[in-house]
């Protein structure tokens, strides 16, 4: 990985001032939109600037090349042939850029392994790879493909269009927005909204919990087992896919939760990206509750397009596995990611054959307060496959990943979990209790900590031992979201 | 939007003030250790800065992290004649030295500094020593400094349990910490013995060696209070094992900056990695008698201070 760490992480003492600065000027400038938007597309690229300023030239690009294909695709006055050579020119453009940084030495390295005996020292780039190409080059794509369906009119305003691309707390790990539905929250004067303020505020807290609690403390087992899977059990090596399985919830539902929050205090309505997703009766559900705007950005720009399963049913395998390893491809380049995107389509194509893929689409156990046991025995079922494939998504290769399984089911009853880490395992038990005690309250809710107790000081109590819990035991180095490397 | 920074007015301090007393009600669980260190869990500080109390105008006081407490044998300079006391500490950097120093040197006033300074110290952050100072010796306006000037959560939830423990419980005086901890055994006067040998030989990855300007500006402070009140000091690194010391790259640089702030001692006896060596960077206790009697040998060539016990 050559992801450098010294981006201004939302974790960060620099956040910490960068965040309420840029908020009162922000509000300050509320009488005059194009200022205040001026004033967002100022201050996300000093966000991301943070890292490495000559980035921002390639954002500054992408953004402006989907805003000119943009306004040729969108006048109806031109050719039919010239509109769609604007929008095949603007996706290849941006395809481009990410694939030369993303996944050009990957493809090299893999080509001199077959071809030239694994001699690529002259075939290798080793560009840095920027954070959060994937996700504002998503955006970007979709913003054309949506003016060129004629789902929105091309956006006149370059201020107003480099902000929706820039807009700060979703630009390095999403969640992936639509035009359609962000640009024209920017197109339109924003009014501050004192309980969507408050609301972004718990959101962000909780956001915080899951990743600097929850998501942290796993990380220290985690990154210790995985390092070296031969020196223990195969139940320790259980617990620590497990551990990981909640890492990974953890690290990017709480960026998902911070950013979505955040947005709210600047009166931006953001897209939900995670509804619970160890809550799922089936793979199916799961995937429409987990990484809730990429799944639908393959679905609506790719899937749909393909077909999806109103074709015959070799086609439907076909496109279930486009779909899925695609997906898993977006990660990173590496041949893990493609295994557990390939993974991830075998378990759900029987579904999808089987037409029970849209079996659960309302909340688990709605109306009641506790799971019948089916329920349960279908959560857990979901949830081991679930982290079976983390394990894939982890390994640094696919041999290591083998090993990782061999050891695990070789030596599964040997003994109980042995390990020593840095911190209690009671702090992780009472971190994880917490984190699915309050979900499981809020998983018919708008986000996972939006029902609040009626008493200001019971509600007030939560939030400080959540704070105690982040100050406390918060991994006192900073550590850069999982997800800001893809 | 005033209404919301009201909220937040008086949210914050609520806040704060409910943070500090779970701190103080649930520091002494045993799930809250990775948030807060407490007395008594490495490296016997505790009992050394009661103990330094009985030591007055010693011929030479031993100063520097764990290979300093773990390597000058006290009772090997009495033998010889030097009264002297080994204020060392688990990873102590040059930064809590200079606190301890504001603390007990003029109580201690040593003829003599034994300074020793390792690679590994000098581009140390500081925060495994500062939470061991701040839990185990007593809280004055240089450790409240350092525990806000660090900037680590760790080292201020630390400071805010070790105020609980000493100003409000006094539980610093009270506190009796084991004589042996982890198979250290504290010996009156500071040395901490140890009879096992963990010895393993293993790759090291090359290292260039690097100084944090934090620390050498620590260590020039501190060697400015021994130049306030004319006490020689020597700047002392102790050696590594053959494995690790093989892969610093630029070592001859760290030789050249130490030699720029005083008299500093560096030298390289024939010693053998698994038998004269505990781990990596700790003498055993055969590598200890060797290192001493060749220090000792070095301090009396210079002459600068005269055994009190001869």
């Amino acid at each position: 990985m050559y992801l450098c760490i010294f981006i201004m992480l939302f974790n960060s003492i620099e956040f910490l001032i960068f965040l309420p600065i840029t908020l009162l000027l922000y509000w300050l400038l509320r009488r005059q939109l194009r200022w205040q938007n001026a004033f967002v597309v100022a201050a996300s690229y000093l966000f991301y600037g943070w890292w490495d300023w000559r980035f921002l030239l390639l954002i500054a690009f992408t953004s402006l090349c989907s805003y000119f294909s943009g306004l040729i695709i969108g006048n109806k006055a031109l050719a039919p042939k010239r509109r769609q050579w604007a929008l095949w020119g603007n996706i290849v453009i941006n395809l481009f850029i990410l694939c030369l940084f993303k996944y050009y030495d990957f493809f090299a390295q893999s080509f001199a392994d077959v071809f030239l005996h694994g001699r690529s020292d002259h075939l290798l780039l080793h560009l840095v790879l920027p954070v959060g190409i994937s996700f504002y080059t998503f955006q970007a794509l979709s913003y054309s493909i949506d003016v060129h369906r004629g789902n929105l009119p091309p956006c006149r305003n370059v201020v107003s269009f480099l902000a929706y691309v820039s807009f700060f707390p979703q630009l390095v790990a999403g969640p992936i927005e639509r035009a359609t539905s962000l640009l024209p929250q920017f197109e339109r004067s924003r009014t501050f909204d004192y309980r969507q303020a408050v609301d972004g505020l718990r959101q962000m807290l909780w956001g915080f919990f899951k990743k600097m609690v929850v998501a942290d403390s796993c990380a220290l087992y985690v990154d210790e087992i995985f390092a070296h899977p031969d020196w223990y059990n195969g139940a320790t090596l259980l617990l620590a896919a497990v551990l990981f399985t909640l890492q990974i919830y953890g690290d990017f539902s709480g960026y998902s939760d911070i950013a979505i929050g955040c947005a709210k205090l600047f009166g931006i309505r953001l897209r939900r990206n995670f509804n619970v997703p160890y809550f799922s009766r089936d793979v199916a559900e799961f995937w429409r509750r987990w990484h809730i705007s990429l799944t639908t950005w393959f679905r609506d720009y790719i899937y749909i397009p393909m077909g999806g399963s109103r074709v015959p049913k070799g086609r439907v395998v076909l496109n279930t596995f486009v779909i899925f390893l695609v997906s898993g491809f977006w990660h990173g380049a590496n041949w893990t990611f493609l295994a557990w995107g390939a993974y991830h389509a075998i378990l759900f194509l029987p579904l999808i054959l089987l037409g029970h893929n849209r079996r659960h689409t309302d909340v688990v156990a709605a109306g009641r307060p506790l799971p019948s046991l089916l329920e349960v025995g279908q959560m857990l079922l979901t949830f081991l496959l679930a982290v079976m494939g983390w394990v894939l998504f982890r390994a640094d290769s696919i041999q290591h990943a083998f090993d990782y399984y061999k050891h695990m089911f070789s030596h599964l009853f040997d003994g109980t979990p042995n390990i020593t880490a840095p911190i209690d395992a009671w702090l992780i038990a009472i971190a994880v209790t917490i984190l699915t005690v309050v979900e499981w309250i809020n998983r018919g809710e708008p986000h996972e900590f939006a029902r609040q107790p009626q008493s200001r000081w019971l509600r007030w109590g939560f939030y400080i031992i959540l704070l105690f819990m982040i100050g406390a035991f918060m991994v006192t180095n900073e550590m850069p979201f999982i997800y800001f490397q893809f | 939007m005033k209404k919301i920074l009201r909220r937040l007015l008086l949210f914050i301090p609520v806040a704060l003030l409910g943070y500090v007393l779970l701190i103080w009600l649930l520091g002494d669980l045993g799930w809250v250790r990775c948030a807060i260190t407490r007395m008594g869990e490495e490296g016997h500080l505790n009992s050394r800065v009661k103990d330094i109390r009985n030591y007055h105008n010693v011929d030479i006081l031993f100063l520097g992290s764990s290979h300093c407490y773990r390597t000058f044998d006290t009772r090997f300079y009495n033998a010889n004649g030097y009264t002297c006391f080994n204020l060392g500490s688990s990873n102590q950097t040059p930064i809590q030295t200079y606190i301890l120093l504001s603390q007990y040197l003029d109580s201690i006033n040593p003829k003599q500094v034994i300074f020793e300074v390792h690679p590994d110290i000098m581009r140390n952050d500081g925060v495994e020593s500062a939470v061991n100072l701040l839990c185990n010796s007593p809280i004055n306006g240089e450790a409240s400094r350092m525990a806000f000037s660090l900037c680590n959560m760790k080292v201020f939830n630390t400071w805010l349990y070790s105020v609980y423990n000493q100003k409000i419980r006094n539980r610093l005086e009270t506190f009796r910490e084991d004589t042996l901890i982890r198979h250290y055994r504290y010996i009156p006067g500071g040395f901490c013995e140890v009879d096992t040998n963990e010895f393993v030989i293993k790759r090291y990855p090359r290292t260039t060696l690097t100084i944090n300007p934090k620390q050498l500006n620590a260590l020039k402070k501190c060697i400015q209070l021994f130049r306030d009140r004319n006490i020689p000091y020597l700047l002392v690194e102790i050696q590594d094992a053959y494995q690790l010391r093989k892969t610093f790259t630029n070592h001859p640089w760290f030789e050249e900056q130490m030699s720029a702030l005083g008299p500093y001692h560096y030298e390289i006896l024939p010693m053998v990695d698994t038998i004269d060596f505990f781990n990596s960077n700790h003498l055993s206790n055969p590598g200890i008698k060797r290192y001493n009697q060749h220090l000792l040998h070095y301090i009396d060539s210079l002459q600068l201070v005269q055994p009190s016990l001869i």
